[in-house]
């Protein structure tokens, strides 16, 4: 036997375990990617001493706020403690039970690790004994707060728009309320604009599109239901794809879309913000000319923008919120005075990480100030069903039965000449929709 | 149309397999030399990545300097992780060496997040694209094959044409008789890890060009990598291109007539029967 045998035997077989351990280091890929030096978990000093007259109302939550969503994290926070204070500010929270409560938030930084937010949720619960509860931004995370708040019972304003409707449809809605559109309703906003502005007024041919998205939860709820949705709008899909989620070449995909043209003239995906820049710079690799097309959520960020440059204008994206976005509010502060309150209190103007933090506050004031009983989890959670609805500065706010929103709406924004400008819904537009976009040779 | 699909579906899946044979390239020199298993691979391709971009953010006219600099980087990085780490593991069991190179992995992304940070980064650079009826052709993607060409045949020719490569046969051939015959095998070693390492730095400055890429991102390229070598035979570059545009054609039929998620799935069940009925590999000679 030769040595050369010998090792082509054991290359054989250490490629094996090499894969094997390759598709196990895959596994633990989503957790491990992007956490960095664990750093000491915190909570705020909080008011040490309570006002006289007033009760204590404990909140409690998780943010990431090291690793790679602690920006977003940090400005949700940011966005709830600003809540917190202005609150406090206007002498607390005047409830349904005559008392006044005071707020005093109770945070731990999860590190965006979903094995600390379930150890975090207990703890709040079982030891700092919170009233209610703040989920983080971020879906892996966000999930990892439901079985905890279903397991005690308690209260939770969900802080992410990533859920398995169908692993929680029931369950879910006893002990979580949803302040973010949520994933499954992400392409609706699209498609109205599709079907109630563009196909009457623009193009005829504008309702054959294409979808095509990911299979993590937040892509696939939001590809699934965003198929469902166009299904119901009257939308023709004349390619529907689903993909592995961080796949690295997607020109197979794009292929089809490109061989069913001209029929296809919109795409829209859910896709991370590497497939956002991977499908655009291989749309136009591939000279597919789109009327418009909408690469994935990733579009929002400046960074995606700079990346695919000089294409990323006319490209569509969608957000929760943004400044600029106006709605006409009747409760809680005005978009111009939340947006000077922030930038004064944090030296940086918010975003729609921000806006989630305080809306979920927010939305606990009021059910607060209509439920007769308070500090009952489930009183307070058929106060949030029956009537809570109002439209703040981020928008409409009013859930189903199930916890679901189904008040607010995501809004399309389209990058034009590097900004991004709100183009739907027409409430609250500032520029129209430049369309269609001209073909990639002549740009 | 079904035929400029079918068009386009073989040339997406040879120019992405280009890539593949190329990364899987670096990879089977390196064991073809000193039957070390590079585990490191797919860290190393983003290291190549990112070192290319990084040129590119300062000289943002040309992807020509940041593949030059990524090479050359490429080539030191690998005289210095052999020196360091991989001369010591010569002789010891194969797990030790998985272990020490998974661990160099973790330093590497570890490092290139702290760097670079976890977003992703692209080559924003506008190649044209000539389309002929709905089939299109990137000069990206080619500019990516023809390197990826050029690189095989400088490897081939450095082997048979060079003194330096005739001491590489020699040492892959017999290294005892070759150590007698006054052949510096340690320093072969250094130059046959750096040239699978610059190879695979080349292969990620390249990738860059067409894919954007992140610090964890190595894994599928890695992993598709040892498809092509197991494929294409061990220690041998041709067949390593070969079969990088096999698999690459492969995944790319998968995806364009069947579903791209059952790609990667379809790719290694190609390496078990492989391994089942012809373990040589493509271009190996039965034992």
């Amino acid at each position: 036997m030769s040595e050369d045998k010998i090792n082509r035997r054991k290359y054989l077989k250490y490629a094996g375990a090499a894969v094997a351990v390759g598709a196990i280091a895959a596994a633990g890929y989503g957790i491990s990617q992007y956490s960095q030096q664990p750093a000491p978990t915190t909570t705020t000093p909080g008011p040490t001493t309570p006002t006289t007259g007033k009760k204590k109302l404990k909140i409690g939550t998780t943010k990431p706020l090291t690793g790679a969503e602690a920006i977003l994290g940090r400005n949700e926070l940011n966005g709830t403690l600003l809540w917190e204070k202005m609150v406090n500010e206007a002498g607390g929270i005047k409830a349904g039970d005559g008392n006044t409560y005071e707020v005093e938030m109770v945070y731990y930084n999860d590190e965006n690790l979903p094995e600390n937010v379930g150890r975090f949720f207990e703890k709040l619960i079982v030891e700092d004994k919170v009233n209610y509860l703040f989920g983080p931004i971020y879906g892996p995370l966000g999930m990892a707060t439901v079985p905890v708040v279903m397991r005690y019972e308690q209260l939770e304003f969900y802080g992410t728009a990533s859920y398995d409707p169908n692993q929680w449809q029931d369950e879910f809605g006893e002990y979580v309320v949803h302040v973010c559109t949520n994933g499954n309703a992400y392409l609706r906003s699209m498609m109205d604009m599709i079907m109630d502005y563009i196909v009457p007024e623009l193009d005829p041919d504008a309702k054959n599109i294409a979808i095509i998205h990911g299979d993590d939860i937040f892509r696939n709820t939001a590809g699934v239901g965003g198929m469902e949705y166009a299904k119901e709008k009257g939308v023709n899909v004349v390619v529907y794809e689903k993909y592995h989620t961080g796949a690295t070449d997607l020109s197979p995909i794009l292929s089809k879309i490109k061989a069913a043209k001209p029929d296809v003239t919109i795409l829209l995906t859910g896709g991370a913000y590497q497939d956002a820049i991977l499908i655009t710079k291989q749309l136009k690799e591939l000279d597919i000319n789109l009327k418009l097309f909408f690469p994935g959520t990733g579009t929002v960020t400046h960074e995606w923008y700079d990346a695919v440059q000089p294409y990323g204008d006319y490209v569509l994206t969608i957000t929760q919120w943004e400044p600029g976005v106006k709605y006409p509010v009747n409760y809680g502060p005005s978009h111009d005075e939340y947006i000077s309150r922030y930038t004064q209190e944090y030296g940086q103007e918010p975003e729609y990480a921000s806006a989630i933090g305080y809306t979920q506050g927010l939305a606990l004031q009021m059910a607060m100030e209509k439920c007769p009983d308070p500090l009952n989890p489930r009183a307070l959670r058929e106060t949030v069903r029956k009537e809570v609805e109002f439209i703040g500065f981020y928008g409409h706010f009013k859930t189903d039965e199930h916890g679901i929103q189904i008040g607010h709406k995501v809004v399309v924004m389209q990058w034009q000449n590097g900004k991004k400008m709100c183009v739907w819904p027409p409430q609250v537009a500032n520029s129209e929709l430049l369309y269609p976009m001209p073909k990639w040779s002549e740009r | 149309m079904s035929l400029e699909l079918l068009a386009q579906t073989i040339i997406n899946g040879l120019f992405i397999g280009f890539l593949f044979g190329l990364a899987g390239m670096g990879l089977t020199i390196i064991f073809g030399v000193m039957k070390i298993i590079n585990f490191a691979t797919g860290a190393m391709i983003m290291l190549g990545a990112y070192v290319g971009y990084w040129t590119y953010t300062y000289w943002p006219y040309s992807a020509i300097p940041g593949i030059i600099v990524s090479v050359g980087v490429g080539f030191l990085f690998g005289i210095l992780v052999y020196q360091v780490l991989v001369r010591r593991l010569i002789g010891k069991p194969l797990l030790t060496t998985l272990l020490v190179l998974f661990g160099l992995t973790s330093i590497l992304e570890n490092s290139m997040l702290n760097l670079w940070s976890p977003n992703p980064r692209s080559i924003p650079i506008d190649f044209p694209t000539y389309s002929y009826g709905l089939i299109s052709i990137s000069t990206s993607r080619v500019f990516v094959s023809i390197m990826a060409i050029v690189a095989t045949i400088l490897v081939l020719a450095v082997f048979k044409y060079t003194t330096f490569g005739r001491i590489i046969r020699a040492v892959i051939q017999d290294k005892i008789a070759a150590t007698l015959m006054g052949v510096d095998v340690n320093r072969v070693y250094t130059l046959g890890f750096s040239l699978g390492v610059t190879l695979t730095f080349l292969a990620g400055a390249l990738l860059a060009m067409v894919y954007p890429f992140e610090p964890f991102g190595g894994l599928p390229y890695a992993l598709m990598a040892f498809v092509v070598v197991v494929l294409g035979t061990l220690g041998n570059p041709v067949g390593c291109l070969f079969a990088g545009l096999i698999i690459g054609t492969v995944h790319s039929f998968v995806g364009s007539y069947w579903t791209l998620n059952m790609s990667p799935a379809v790719a290694y069940l190609i390496m078990i029967i492989t391994f089942l009925l012809r373990p040589q590999g493509l271009m190996g000679k039965k034992e």
